[in-house]
C-alpha cells in the first residue's frame, strides 16, 4: 500500500494529482496530509524540497511556544503525556488568556464527538495549544468559535499518515509523529490565510456580505426562481452561510465525507475561493425539495438539516462549482439542480432499496413536473426516463399529449434556439436503444415531427436526415455518451454500446446544429468541465478536459454509469492511474 | 391553507457558550441528551408542536452560538421572535454575571414587548452549584420575567420552561396571534398561507 502510494506520487506532477481528485479513482487509503500539503502548502512532489520549510515551521512553533505557552513543557518531545486534561500546561494568567482558553477548551472538547480520534486527550491538548498559539499570534481575531472543527481534520489527517506513513524511510520526516502537532498548526495556518475573514468581528460581518452576495448574485443569476423563493420566505443568507462557509461545509456531511469534500475543494483551489460556488450548488441541489415548500419551518428545516446521501460523491459539488463559475446562468443553474433532482423524487433509488419501475400514475408526475417548463436538458433528461419507463406501462394514451404540453409550453418560454434543442432531444431520445416499444416509436415520431414543425414556425433550418435513416444506425457516438452520464437511465441503457461505438455519428448535421447552440457542451466537445479552468491557472485544467466527460455523477445507479465514464476516459487520458 | 396549527411562536435560545442552551432544545423537541453535544456555530433550529390549552401550537426555536454576542450577525436571529430565553449555567458565574449583557442585546435587537424567560441550566451539578436560586430569582423579578431552574440533562423543568414561554406569548397575542388561514388566508406573521396540502419539506 505504501509503495503504491510512493510510486504513484512519483508517476504525478502536482497538476495530475490535482486532477485526479476528480477522476473518481482518487485513492485516500493512505497519504491524504502529504496530498492536502501538497495542494495548500508545497505544490510540489519533491518530498526533499520540503524539508526545509518543514525544518523552519517545526522551528517557529516550538518558539511559539515557549514564547506562549508554558515553558516547561515546550521540550522538543511532543509524545510527552499529560496527566491532567486540558489546563496544566499552558499559561493562562492574563485574565484575556484566560478567557481565550476557556472559549478554546469549550470547544475543543466537543470537536467531532462521533470519531473517537478526537476524543483522546493528548489530542484535544495539541489542538487547544495551536488554536491558543494562533489566537496570540492574531489578536484581533483571537479564537472563534469554528477554527476548531478547521483544525480538526487537518490533525486528524496528518496523525493518520504519521502512523502509517511515518515508518517509511522516504516519508519518515514528513510525517514524522513527533511533529504533527507543528505540522498541523502550519497548515492550519495556511488554511486561516483565506479563511480568517470569515470570522471576523469587523462590522460590517464580512460572512454576511459573502453570503449575500452568494444569494443576490450567484444564486441569483443561476436560478432566479429559487432565490425568489428564499426571499419570499425571509431566508437572510448567513442562515446557511455563515456555517456552511466557516466550518468549508464540515456539518453537513459526515466525517468521511468531509475529508472527501476537502481534498475537491483544497486540490481544485488552494484560495478556497470555489467555497461560494459550492455553497450555490448545495442550494441549487436542493432546489427541488425548498421550491415545493409551503412553509418558512420546512425551509429552515431543510437548510439547517442539511439533507445528504450515503452514496454521493463529493468531488461532484466541487467539480459542479468549478462548472458553475463559469456558468453563472440560467442553465448553468439548471445543469447542477438537474443533477441532482432525482434525490428529491419519490423513486430515488437511495432512499428506496426497491427500484422496480413507477407505475403511470409516477409518469403523469413527471410530466406535470415538465409541464412548469423546465428547461431542455430537464425535459430531455425526463423524457428519457419516461422512455426507459414505457416496457412496464402503457404510454401511448399519455405521453404524446404530455409530450405535446412539455413541447408547447417550452416553446412559450423561449424561441431562440429552441428548434436545435428539440431535434437535439429527439435525437437523443432515438438514441437510447434498447427501448423497442411501439409506443416509444411513436413518441420519437412524434416529437420529430413537432421539432420539425416548431423549427418551420421558427425558420430555423433544421438537418434533414429521414428518421428511417437514423433508426438504422445503431452506433452510439462516445462523446455522445459522455453527455449523459447525469442521466443514469440513459447511460445505463448505452452500456452495450461502449465497446462497438463508432465516431462516424459526430459528423452528422445534427452534431453540428447542436454544437452551435448554447447547450453545445452538452455533446461533450467542450464538456462543463473540460472548460473550466483552475482557479490558479499554473495548475492547469482539471481532469476532464481532454476526454470531454462532464464530472456528475450522484445515485447508486450512477456509480455503474460512472464506471463506463471511466473507462472511456482512461483511453483518452495520458499518464497512469 | 395551512391548517396544521392554530399558532406559530418564533423562540429564540440566548447565552454563555457552554450554558447548554443546545442541549435544553435537544431535550425538549427530541427528549434526549448527550454529554458532548457539538458547538453551535452561527444558529441552529428545531421544531416542537405542541397542545395548549385546546390549541395547537408550532414552537419553532433557533438556536444561537454563544460567542456570537455584541454582533450585527445575531440581529436577524432576534428579527420576529415572540420569546426569548435567556439561559445560564448555576455552576459557573461568570454566564450569570453575564445575562444582563444577554438582556441588553435583547433591548437592542427584539420586538418591543418580547416575551423574556430566564433559565439557570445544570441544576442536576448540585455540587458545584455557584448561582443561588434566590440571587437569580431576585434579578428575574426586578426585571418582572419568569425564572427556572432547569437541568436537560435529567430533564427537571425543562418543558415548563418552553411551555411557560408559549403560554405567555399565547396570552400577550391572544386572539390576534391564531392562524386564520381559513378565514384571512394569512397566518401569524402576515405571509401568505399556501393554497394546496402543507407539504413536510424535509
Amino acid at each position: 500500500m505504501m509503495d503504491d502510494f510512493l510510486s504513484e506520487l512519483s508517476s504525478h506532477t502536482p497538476q495530475s494529482l490535482r486532477r485526479q481528485v476528480f477522476s473518481g479513482r482518487y485513492n485516500t487509503s493512505v497519504g491524504r496530509g502529504v496530498l492536502w500539503r501538497v495542494y495548500l502548502q508545497f505544490d510540489s512532489l519533491k518530498l526533499s524540497d520540503w524539508k526545509k520549510d518543514l525544518e523552519t515551521q517545526r522551528q517557529r512553533y516550538d518558539s511559539f511556544l515557549s514564547e506562549f505557552v508554558n515553558p516547561s513543557n515546550c521540550g522538543g518531545d511532543r509524545k510527552m503525556t499529560f496527566v491532567d486534561p486540558l489546563n496544566n500546561d499552558i499559561d493562562d494568567t492574563d485574565a484575556n488568556d484566560s478567557e481565550t482558553l476557556e472559549e478554546i477548551r469549550k470547544d475543543v472538547t466537543r470537536t467531532f464527538p462521533e470519531v473517537d480520534f478526537f476524543q483522546q486527550t493528548h489530542v484535544q491538548q495539541s489542538m487547544t495549544r495551536i488554536l491558543f498559539v494562533y489566537a496570540k499570534l492574531n489578536p484581533h481575531l483571537k479564537y472563534r468559535q469554528g477554527m476548531h472543527e478547521l483544525l480538526g481534520p487537518l490533525i486528524y489527517v496528518l496523525t493518520m499518515d504519521g502512523e502509517v506513513c511515518g515508518a517509511t524511510e522516504a516519508l519518515s520526516n514528513v510525517c514524522s509523529l513527533q511533529y504533527i502537532e507543528h505540522d498541523s498548526f502550519a497548515l492550519f495556518e495556511i488554511l486561516m490565510t483565506n479563511a480568517a475573514s470569515w470570522y471576523s468581528t469587523d462590522t460590517p460581518s464580512q460572512i454576511v456580505l459573502k453570503s449575500r452576495l452568494i444569494q443576490q448574485k450567484i444564486l441569483r443569476q443561476s436560478d432566479p426562481a429559487l432565490t425568489a423563493k428564499l426571499e419570499q420566505h425571509s431566508i437572510e443568507p448567513q442562515i446557511w452561510g455563515l456555517r456552511w462557509i466557516r466550518l468549508l461545509f464540515s456539518r453537513e456531511f459526515d466525517f468521511p465525507s468531509v475529508l472527501e469534500l476537502w481534498d475537491a475543494l483544497f486540490a481544485a483551489s488552494p484560495k478556497l475561493d470555489l467555497v461560494d460556488y459550492v455553497c450555490a450548488v448545495l442550494l441549487l441541489r436542493i432546489r427541488e425539495k425548498i421550491i415545493t415548500c409551503t412553509d418558512d419551518t420546512d425551509i429552515l428545516t431543510c437548510l439547517f438539516h442539511y439533507p445528504t446521501f450515503a452514496e454521493e460523491k463529493m468531488w461532484s459539488f466541487v467539480s459542479n462549482a468549478v462548472y458553475l463559475r463559469n456558468h453563472v446562468n440560467r442553465e448553468g443553474g439548471r445543469y447542477v439542480s438537474d443533477q441532482y433532482s432525482h434525490l428529491w423524487r419519490e423513486d430515488n433509488p437511495l432512499s428506496e432499496s426497491d427500484t422496480s419501475r413507477n407505475g403511470p400514475s409516477k409518469l403523469e408526475d413527471v410530466f406535470s413536473t415538465l409541464s412548469r417548463n423546465w428547461g431542455v436538458d430537464k425535459i430531455y433528461n425526463e423524457v428519457v426516463r419516461a422512455a426507459n419507463d414505457v416496457n412496464t406501462m402503457g404510454l401511448r394514451n399519455t405521453t404524446q399529449a404530455r409530450l405535446n404540453d412539455v413541447i408547447e409550453g417550452y416553446v412559450r418560454q423561449r424561441t431562440d434556439g429552441v428548434s436545435r434543442d428539440l431535434e437535439r432531444l429527439s435525437d437523443l431520445f432515438d438514441n437510447t436503444q434498447d427501448v423497442h416499444t411501439q409506443e416509444y416509436r411513436d413518441a420519437v415520431a412524434e416529437l420529430r415531427a413537432l421539432s420539425k414543425r416548431l423549427a418551420i414556425r421558427d425558420g430555423v433550418e433544421m438537418s434533414d436526415r429521414p428518421d428511417k435513416e437514423r433508426h438504422e444506425t445503431p452506433t452510439v457516438d462516445p462523446k455522445q455518451v459522455s453527455t449523459t452520464p447525469h442521466d443514469p437511465v440513459v447511460a445505463g441503457s448505452r452500456e452495450s454500446h461502449f465497446e462497438t461505438s463508432s465516431r462516424s455519428a459526430s459528423d452528422t448535421p445534427t452534431r453540428k446544429s447542436l454544437a452551435q447552440s448554447q447547450f453545445s457542451w452538452m455533446l461533450g466537445d467542450e464538456s462543463p468541465i473540460g472548460k473550466v479552468e483552475l482557479e490558479d491557472t499554473k495548475f492547469g485544467p482539471i481532469p476532464g478536459s481532454s476526454s470531454n466527460k462532464p464530472v456528475t455523477s450522484v445515485s447508486a445507479k450512477k456509480k455503474e454509469v460512472k464506471k463506463n465514464v471511466f473507462e472511456l476516459e482512461e483511453r483518452a487520458v495520458d499518464g497512469p492511474l | 391553507m395551512n391548517t396544521e396549527y392554530d399558532y406559530l411562536f418564533k423562540l429564540l435560545l440566548i447565552g454563555d457558550s457552554g450554558v447548554g442552551k443546545s442541549c435544553l432544545l435537544l431535550r425538549f423537541a427530541d427528549d434526549t441528551y448527550t454529554d458532548s453535544y457539538i458547538s453551535t456555530i452561527g444558529v441552529d433550529f428545531k421544531i416542537r408542536t405542541l397542545e395548549l390549552e385546546g390549541k395547537t401550537v408550532k414552537l419553532q426555536i433557533w438556536d444561537t452560538a454563544g460567542q456570537e454576542r455584541f454582533r450585527t450577525i445575531t440581529s436577524s436571529y432576534y428579527r420576529g421572535a415572540h420569546g426569548i430565553i435567556v439561559v445560564y449555567d448555576v455552576t459557573d458565574q461568570d454566564t450569570f454575571n453575564n445575562v444582563k449583557t444577554w438582556f441588553h442585546e435583547i433591548d437592542r435587537y427584539a420586538t418591543e414587548g418580547v416575551n423574556k424567560l430566564l433559565v439557570g441550566n445544570k441544576s442536576d451539578i448540585t455540587d458545584k452549584k455557584v448561582v443561588e436560586y434566590t440571587v437569580a430569582k431576585e434579578f428575574a423579578d426586578s426585571l418582572g420575567i419568569p425564572f427556572l431552574e432547569t437541568s436537560a440533562k435529567n430533564a427537571t423543568n425543562v418543558e415548563q420552561a418552553f411551555l411557560t414561554m408559549a403560554r405567555q406569548i399565547k396570552e400577550r397575542m391572544g386572539g390576534a396571534a391564531e392562524n386564520t388561514a381559513a378565514k384571512a388566508n394569512v397566518n401569524l406573521r402576515g405571509q401568505n398561507v399556501s393554497q394546496g396540502s402543507s407539504s413536510s419539506c424535509c
